[in-house]
């Protein structure tokens, strides 16, 4: 039977709400008299939607819908809405609300949204459950040396990546971070063949040199290639320039704190500290990263890294 | 250059708003009193937003919200509201538009939201800049043998289908259609070895063996492995099951035959109508589906 939570200041409207819920449908009700009652009672035991007013002394149901947006997103929350508070439910709706009902409407229309919205995260969580099973995605991408295709580049990967459920939500926009360094690194770096000291005395004059060679003979043609493979035990990236490359042994010390200081240390070290593996090809134009599932296997991990 | 298509039949709101919108330097605005002109703007030349009111005579906001949707669906619409239409406003963001301003509070948020719309709608091309870059897509599934999986997994083929731009609207619906067929195939024909032939129609019996049989050995343990390959130029789509397949000569019946819809079965009737190409393995408990881009009509 779905638990629903209704919140409402108002003693007669909770009656009136709860009465309806239970008559017509088939729910355990309880309920809250405030925002702040309400994620206690959340807190203690999660229903499967919440039914709120918006105006409520102590905490609103604005308040309270982006709350819970931010710590239980999987709870859905209707709104009731009196005349006069529609502009607070647009704004609610904006905040992640998932439906609204006005008060005045409670009766014909309250059972059948409640529903609908029941029906909606469900089907979210059947959803959830398949991309459960995913047990590979794999993806190539080819791109032309073009610096504006870098974060939303970066940005599906990191999407995809949370699909995967290969690491915990907390690593993923860290995992975003080492790519974007890793991309920037092998468009300016490699492609663009720019030494991170000029950065060091003059960004503007590394970042001159840099508009003028992305559109000059050879650099203009390079590309850069990105490969990615998600599996349930591991997320692996690899990113390749078509510049010259480096000298790979000159990393050794990365954590070096005179190192770390220099311009193009620092995406070396994040890209280490977020990753759990970063391998550079020998001749230093490519570069894989690999970020473990928790708990996956010690021995899977050493045995992809002789692949 | 960003530019701005304004529409307002009031004069002092529209003077009002393209006064806002011109401050920010580098933006250029044009201004029409309705709903019709703003549709023939469109049509002359192109825009990056479109910012209108709600309530106006002929053609209203929300008239105007769908029919920028039918015809421009990457244009971004924001619309105004002033005090008491909050209502319209909902249901012209339940039509598509983007964003809403209100008419109070104009001269604070304005330009802040064409901004705010414009930043996601660029972000929205980039992505699809950078889709159009991939070369290979290769997602793989091991489902465990579910049905109640199936609209999930057809939901997820599409959106990814749809993101890649190789069909939309009824031709999306369609070949969601024809890979739920295949996975019930999968499901009933090839786990749980209902019936010999595959696709066919009669399904409270399927229904019937299918309950019976899915808790059961060896079946329980069975599964349905989902690879879909999909790319801007067409969607390979494979499903494979853990049954031990049939004869697919079965199905070598001539078009024409009376027996040849008989023998496919209404759902490798649909597989058949709703993509390019299909085929089987030589086992016949693998299906291969291939759907080519289909260009959205303007």
């Amino acid at each position: 039977m779905p638990a629903i939570l209704v919140v409402d200041d108002s003693a007669a409207d909770r009656q009136l709400v709860g009465g309806l819920l239970e008559s017509r449908g088939n729910y355990l009700v309880t309920y809250a008299a405030d925002g702040r009652e309400a994620l206690e009672s959340v807190r203690r035991s999660a229903p499967d939607l919440v039914l709120t007013d918006l105006q409520m002394p102590d905490m609103s149901g604005l308040e309270l819908v982006s709350n819970l947006k931010d710590h239980c997103p999987l709870i859905p929350v209707v709104l009731m809405t009196a005349t006069g508070s529609e502009k607070f439910a647009v704004r609610a709706l904006d905040e992640g609300a998932a439906s609204y009902v006005r008060k005045v409407s409670l009766s014909r229309s309250l059972v059948q949204t409640v529903e609908r919205v029941l029906d909606a995260a469900k089907e979210d969580l059947v959803y959830a459950d398949v991309m459960d099973q995913m047990t590979s995605n794999e993806l190539v991408f080819d791109l032309e040396s073009d610096v504006t295709l870098l974060q939303p580049l970066t940005r599906h990967l990191q999407q995809l990546t949370r699909g995967a459920g290969v690491c915990s939500v907390h690593d993923v926009p860290r995992i975003g971070v080492a790519l974007e360094e890793a991309l920037l690194n092998a468009y300016y770096h490699g492609n663009l063949e720019l030494c991170s000291e000029m950065r060091e005395s003059s960004n503007n004059r590394f970042y001159a040199l840099a508009a003028q060679r992305s559109c000059a003979p050879p650099y203009c043609a390079r590309r850069i290639r990105v490969q990615a493979k998600l599996t349930r035990s591991q997320a692996r990236f690899t990113i390749a320039d078509e510049g010259r490359g480096f000298d790979v042994s000159a990393l050794h010390d990365a954590r070096d704190p005179a190192f770390i200081e220099r311009p193009w240390g620092r995406g070396v070290l994040l890209m280490r500290a977020f990753m759990d593996d970063v391998i550079y090809n020998d001749s230093g134009n490519a570069v894989t990263l690999v970020k473990y599932a928790p708990g996956s296997d010690k021995r899977d991990r050493a045995a992809s890294h002789g692949d | 250059m960003p530019t701005i298509l304004l529409v307002d039949d009031s004069n002092t709101d529209r003077i009002l708003a393209a006064g806002l919108l011109q401050q920010v330097s580098g933006w250029q605005v044009v201004a029409v009193r309705g709903g019709r002109e703003a549709l023939i703007e469109l049509s002359r030349r192109s825009f990056d937003i479109v910012v209108t009111d709600l309530v106006m005579p002929r053609m209203n906001g929300r008239q105007l919200v769908e029919a920028i949707n039918g015809r421009h669906p990457e244009i971004p619409v924001i619309v105004m509201t002033s005090r008491g239409n909050e209502q319209i406003a909902v249901r012209a963001l339940e039509l598509g538009a983007a964003s809403y301003v209100s008419k109070r509070s104009m001269a604070e948020s304005l330009s802040h939201t064409v901004e705010q719309v414009m930043a996601r709608s660029r972000q929205e091309r980039a992505y699809r800049r950078v889709l159009e870059r991939l070369e290979t897509q290769r997602v793989h599934f091991d489902l465990r043998n579910n049905r109640d999986l199936f609209p999930s997994m057809v939901s997820y083929l599409r959106e990814l289908m749809e993101a890649m731009g190789i069909c939309h609207d009824a031709h999306l619906r369609n070949i969601g259609v024809a890979i739920e067929e295949v996975l019930l195939n999968a499901y009933y024909h090839g786990n749980l070895e209902v019936n010999s032939r595959p696709l066919e129609n009669d399904r409270a019996e399927y229904i019937r063996i299918g309950a019976e049989r899915h808790e059961r050995h060896p079946y329980v343990d069975r599964k349905i492995h989902v690879t879909a390959e999909v790319l801007p130029a067409q969607a390979t789509i494979v499903v494979c099951d853990d049954g031990p397949g049939f004869d697919t000569a079965q199905l070598q019946t001539v078009p024409g035959d009376r027996d040849f819809d008989r023998a496919k079965g209404r759902g490798l009737f649909l597989v058949e109508r709703f993509t390019d190409r299909y085929s089987f393995n030589e086992e016949g408990n693998e299906l291969t589906l291939i759907k080519r881009r289909v260009e959205r009509k303007r």
